[in-house]
């Protein structure tokens, strides 16, 4: 791992440059030093020489010059050379002293002639090694101006080099080991902590902020690692401030009774909260870039996000969704631009319920206008023909009177029928809630109903009345049930039976029943009985002197009572109702 | 992703985007008769011509894809299901056709009287046709098997609607071009809820390999073409 390391190796290289020249520069100078000490050794043999053989030469006779040279020679281990005043060689140990050229242009003859000493290292090409000369003045046949000169080759200077270079060779050798040996303990260490400072930038850069640096020395790597350290708090508290951001975002979002939609610029789903995938049947969490066709197919839907997207204007309309199981939305739509590229967001506003509302209401106001005209315009005919000269005609006018009061009757039953109904619609004016016994109350309902039953001659009867109570106001309690027993009485057949029974249920709740054997209610219009002015049968019901309400205010105060009533009727058997009630 | 998946993906898209269009003229043609509404009739009669240029154009895309990529197994099943259902969506646009010519017959005359049955049909069938839909979109094959399942709910309120109005048609014969306008009326409605179930077969098929067409489901499940993946 560390020897693969571009670090260890630049490092290696380095040092290897670094011993390489140390040890050039160091050949260098040793090469120098050496060969001057061994020069100087030299030197000084020679001048020794020299002194002592020129002096045994002063008294050689000058037929003998020669034979003495060689002979000294011999014993000095030296090139020995005699040369006169003009430059003539006169005596050479190694050569004819006849064949060789005048020597007085050589440095060291010249010194000598001079009266100095003189030295001079020269290639000899005769011998083809480096020859040290040194040359003295010398007093010859009692004449100066002679010049004396040996000569040594310089064969061991050579050697002498080799030895201190083969041991420079050495000591460097070791010292490269050594510096390997550095170099890898050192970029062992550089680089183990560089890759732990790399390894959790990379841990950063996989979102780990989590993690944290051991401390490291205070160098430039530790202060690196200390940034790193500090950058990843930061950024731990920056994820953490916008993942919480954003999950209250959501949340919010989610927790909308409204459908929330975003949608991409190729229509596909970026958001959707629970409200919506949930209205039109979609798993929740909706995957992300899902298609919206996989959501919703609505071509004006579609059409509708479409033009958001192309126009970047935002539009409104409402609209009926097949993908949610018919129900209408008032759909806000709105261009939605992410980094350039325009999305479009719609909230859906559910208003089914509030289009029903509206509908009740408009039927409403048609109904009440419609049985307010009814008697009206009886009243207005009858009046009119009485005034046009039925008041004197003595065999009518008294039974158009009658019609106009039954009328009369009519638009006041209906007049506090609606006083009653808008008073427990508002919660108005309502009496303290009492603690009511529902035997005295069904006794009471059951006085005002007598006489009718009678006249229609229907039997009612009244069994299994529990000692039970329940809490609200008398007064609407007995109403309810007169308003249930009227339409048992009147809606029956002569011969026709009504029972009353009041008792508990197994959760404790009060129930009480009116049932009756009659003409009963078609399965069709069950579920709409309780609406106001819904009649099964208009001509019937007004000639019995319905007024459309009679449920309607009975289901009101059972409600306001906290329970609820409901009814099970088969056409040509009869009805029953049931109201639940908690006890009092 | 690969070509394949992506033209695939694009494919579908087309075919969702063509099957709102159906559903939407399904609705919309008995709205038309519902509330007598010719405004909504001419809609559906504008999108006819949409609906099928789609038809030829999936088409052309889906045998393209066929014959270029040679899909195996899961994708040859899907892409046989999306030629099956683009048919099957073509049919019921002009079937939606059908009863809005029915309708602005019927407009134009008194109705014979309120309508019930028919709107309940309709409600059973556009269901139908959203169930088996949303069984393709999720690959839903016990969704799809629901829509199965309806199928004979659909046949017994034709046969509701066909009395009825045969018993008009017996009492008062003045009322028999509309009775049998409104006999149209189901027909085509019992027709659109068996392309339905067309497509949940298609469905069934392409999610589990399993042929239940004709009723092979009350002979056992008969898988194809060994394991599915």
């Amino acid at each position: 791992m560390t020897l693969s390391s571009p670090i260890f190796r630049k490092l290696l290289l380095g040092a290897f440059l670094l011993i390489l020249l140390t040890v050039v520069v160091l050949d260098l100078y040793v090469t120098r030093f050496v060969s001057a000490r061994e020069v100087d050794a030299v030197e000084r043999q020679l001048d020794s020489q020299a002194r002592l053989l020129s002096g045994e030469v002063q008294v050689v006779p000058a037929p003998e010059l020669q034979s003495w040279s060689r002979q000294a020679q011999q014993r000095a281990q030296s090139r020995i050379t005699v040369i006169d005043p003009a430059g003539v060689v006169i005596a050479d140990s190694e050569r004819d002293p006849a064949r060789m050229e005048n020597h007085a242009g050589r440095p060291e003859v010249r010194q000598a002639m001079e009266g100095r000493r003189g030295v001079s290292i020269r290639h000899s090409d005769t011998v083809d090694v480096d020859l040290v000369y040194l040359a003295i003045p010398l007093t010859y046949g009692a004449k100066p101006g002679h010049v004396f000169r040996v000569a040594v080759p310089l064969k061991n200077l050579n050697a002498a080099i080799a030895d201190v270079r083969w041991g420079i060779l050495r000591v460097s050798l070791i010292a490269t080991l050594a510096a390997l040996a550095v170099a890898y303990f050192i970029t062992r260490y550089v680089t183990g902590r560089i890759r732990r400072v790399q390894q959790f930038a990379e841990g950063l850069v996989q979102a780990r902020f989590t993690d944290r640096m051991e401390p490291e020395p205070a160098d430039e790597l530790g202060s690196l690692a200390r940034s790193l350290n500090g950058m990843a708090e930061q950024m731990q508290d920056l994820i953490e401030r916008l993942s919480l951001e954003s999950a209250r975002r959501e949340a919010m979002l989610s927790s909308m009774v409204e459908g929330v939609l975003a949608v991409d610029h190729e229509l596909c789903v970026t958001f959707c909260n629970e409200s919506l995938a949930r209205a039109v049947g979609a798993r929740v969490p909706v995957p992300d870039r899902l298609p919206l066709l996989e959501l919703i197919r609505d071509p004006a839907f579609l059409n509708l996000l479409t033009r958001v997207l192309v126009t970047g204007a935002s539009q409104k309309e409402r609209l009926q969704l097949a993908a949610a199981e018919g129900r209408s939305f008032e759909i806000q739509a709105a261009p939605l631009d992410v980094r350039t590229r325009r999305g479009a967001i719609a909230i859906l506003h559910d208003i089914t319920d509030l289009e029903r509302l509206e509908r009740v209401r408009k039927d409403f106001v048609a109904n009440v206008s419609h049985e307010l005209r009814t008697p009206l315009t009886a009243i207005q005919g009858y009046a009119e023909t009485l005034l046009e000269g039925a008041l004197e005609d003595k065999e009518h006018n008294r039974r158009f009177l009658e019609i106009i009061k039954s009328h009369a009757v009519r638009l006041n039953t209906i007049a506090s029928d609606l006083l009653v109904l808008s008073e427990l619609e508002s919660g108005e004016a309502a009496p303290a809630p009492e603690r009511i016994s529902v035997r005295g109350a069904i006794e009471s309902a059951l006085r005002s109903v007598e006489s009718e039953a009678k006249l229609r001659q229907v039997q009612i009867h009244c069994g299994g009345l529990a000692d039970v109570a329940v809490t609200g106001s008398k007064i609407r309690l007995e109403q309810a049930l007169v308003n249930l027993l009227d339409n048992a009485v009147k809606f029956n057949r002569p011969d026709g039976e009504v029972w009353v029974e009041a008792g508990c249920t197994a959760e404790g709740n009060v129930r009480l029943t009116v049932a009756d054997n009659g003409i009963g209610i078609p399965s069709d219009d069950l579920p709409r009985i309780f609406e106001r002015f819904y009649r099964v049968d208009k001509a019937r019901s007004r000639d019995v002197g319905g007024t459309g309400l009679g449920l309607s205010i009975v289901k009101h105060i059972v409600e306001r009572m906290g329970g609820t009533v409901s009814v099970e009727s088969q056409l040509g058997k009869g009805a029953k109702f049931t109201m639940l009630l908690p006890p009092g | 992703m690969s070509h394949f998946l992506e033209e695939l993906e694009e494919l579908i898209k087309r075919l969702l985007e063509m099957a709102g269009l159906v559903e939407s003229a399904v609705h919309e043609s008995v709205l038309s008769l519902t509330e007598r509404s010719e405004t909504r009739a001419q809609r559906v009669l504008l999108d006819e011509a949409r609906i099928n240029q789609m038809e030829i154009e999936i088409d052309d895309q889906a045998t393209g894809l066929l014959a270029r990529y040679q899909p195996m197994a899961t994708d040859l099943r899907l892409l046989t299901s999306i030629i099956k259902i683009n048919n099957d969506l073509e049919r019921m646009g002009d079937l939606a056709v059908n009863i809005v010519e029915r309708s602005l017959s019927l407009i134009r005359q008194e109705p014979v009287k309120p309508l019930i049955d028919i709107p309940q049909m309709a409600r059973l069938v556009e269901s139908m046709m959203r169930r088996s839909l949303d069984a393709f979109v999720k690959r839903d094959a016990d969704l799809a098997r629901g829509v199965l399942l309806s199928d004979d709910a659909v046949d017994d309120l034709r046969d509701n609607i066909f009395q009825e109005l045969i018993g008009f048609m017996q009492r008062d014969p003045s009322t028999i071009t509309r009775s049998l306008d409104l006999i149209l009326v189901a027909r085509n409605l019992e027709r659109i809820a068996d392309h339905a179930t067309n497509i949940a077969e298609d469905v069934v098929f392409f999610v589990k390999g399993i042929d239940v067409r004709h009723h092979a489901e009350t002979r056992g499940e008969t898988p194809i073409g060994g394991p599915i993946r």
